[in-house]
């Protein structure tokens, strides 16, 4: 990353107490390296920025990447870094629990007016988190890092690694009859990837009828199948794999489901499982 | 008999709490490098522990901004760093000067949940061990 934070400042405490960030906006070209990235050809020419530091390096500081990383409700971006590795959005300054990551390299004396502020305010706001725990660790990549990892295959030299660790050996065929589609096959399943060991389709919930594996609507489409002599095994399987319950009746699933439909989220990052955020989490 | 029991248990508790906190001082706040300052209304009102490199120049720049703005800020080696020393702080930075990816790295437990900065490549490849979403990726 360089000195820059993309994009003008969401609206959040982080940028309004105890001191206001005023950013002074400049227009930079946008890097080559995000037009790789997914939407990365629909960006355009020039991005706006402003500086946090003032190192004049164009590197040294460091983004995350920003796939999945608010899937769970104990993360957030709080701001995006102007950065030459990874897509525009990468994140610069982040929290997940009662960690904030400043992902700027410089001590405070090359801290900008503004920087000095912001850098001020995430000490302030993390302060607020103390003793609270994550909800998800990293377990899987999201499914959207995992489409743009199908679609930069054909540029690798060794194709076979990625079907022995990161996608299923039985889409090897489907890349080999068309290597440069299978970026576009895997995002045609977007809504039904999931892990298990490695990452594939669902072509088991596709069958269903159900459009996505992380709505919550999926686990009342499949609570319901329960109820259906052909289809109940098979409901059942995908009920275990999508969440971190292993109740053996219709009955306990739907007071389950309506006890905590409140609470439940679907995290890629946390294992592509639902899971349930604490009583009272959001207050 | 019974008397002279009671009191060489009392005498070893003794002994043994004079042990702990001779420890604790000497293993825990030695190892801060804390000045105790007047309160400042005019300051805001955490206590920050930087743990960094320590006698770096970079700790010098931390320190001073920090202490111009924090009601207290005190610093710590981050190559002994134990998460006992995080007690008495409110928010606690992680910082290194150097090369992050050629450092040792300080490993903190899964339990620490303590409010925590981490800063640059150091802090983010912190967060990848402790499989965070702020980790390096």
């Amino acid at each position: 990353m360089a000195d820059e934070a993309q994009g003008e400042p969401k609206k959040h405490e982080v940028f309004e107490k105890p001191f206001k960030v005023q950013p002074v906006f400049e227009m930079r070209s946008t890097p080559e390296s995000y037009r790789r990235y997914p939407d990365g050809d629909k960006l355009p020419s020039q991005l706006k920025v402003w500086k946090v530091q003032d190192t004049g390096q164009p590197f040294g500081s460091v983004v995350t990447h920003s796939y999945g990383y608010e899937d769970s409700p104990d993360a957030e971006i709080l701001t995006p870094g102007f950065n030459d590795g990874k897509e525009s959005g990468a994140v610069g300054v982040g929290r997940h629990a009662s960690f904030l990551q400043w992902g700027f390299s410089a001590p405070p004396s090359k801290l900008t007016p503004a920087g000095k502020n912001f850098f001020l305010n995430s000490i302030c706001y993390i302060h607020k988190f103390d003793n609270a725990a994550p909800l998800v660790r990293q377990e899987a990549m999201s499914r959207d890092y995992v489409v743009f990892l199908a679609s930069i295959i054909p540029q690798l030299n060794d194709p076979n690694e990625f079907f022995s660790g990161i996608f299923a050996p039985d889409l090897k065929k489907i890349y080999q009859s068309d290597p440069k589609g299978f970026g576009k096959y895997m995002e045609g399943y977007l809504e039904f990837l999931y892990q298990d060991n490695t990452y594939k389709p669902d072509l088991e919930l596709k069958s269903l009828g159900i459009p996505t594996n992380r709505q919550v609507q999926t686990l009342e489409r499949l609570i319901s199948l329960l109820e259906d002599e052909k289809q109940k095994q098979l409901a059942q399987k995908l009920l275990l794999r999508y969440t971190t319950e292993s109740f053996q009746t219709p009955a306990q699933w739907k007071a389950w489901l309506e006890s905590n439909k409140s609470r439940l989220y679907f995290s890629d990052i946390g294992g592509y499982k639902f899971r349930m955020m604490p009583e009272g989490y959001l207050k | 008999m019974i008397l002279c029991q009671g009191l060489f248990h009392f005498q070893r508790r003794w002994l043994g709490a004079r042990l702990v906190f001779l420890i604790l001082a000497l293993g825990v706040s030695g190892t801060i490098q804390r000045a105790q300052a007047a309160y400042d209304p005019d300051k805001i009102a955490l206590k920050i522990l930087y743990v960094g490199v320590p006698g770096s120049e970079r700790e010098k720049d931390f320190l001073s901004f920090l202490k111009a703005h924090f009601q207290e800020a005190a610093s710590a080696d981050i190559g002994k760093f134990s998460e006992d020393q995080a007690n008495n702080f409110d928010v606690i930075l992680f910082d290194y000067e150097g090369e992050a990816f050629k450092a040792k790295r300080l490993r903190l437990s899964q339990t620490y949940k303590r409010a925590t900065v981490t800063i640059g490549v150091y802090g983010a490849l912190m967060g990848g061990d402790l499989r965070l979403k702020t980790g390096y990726t």
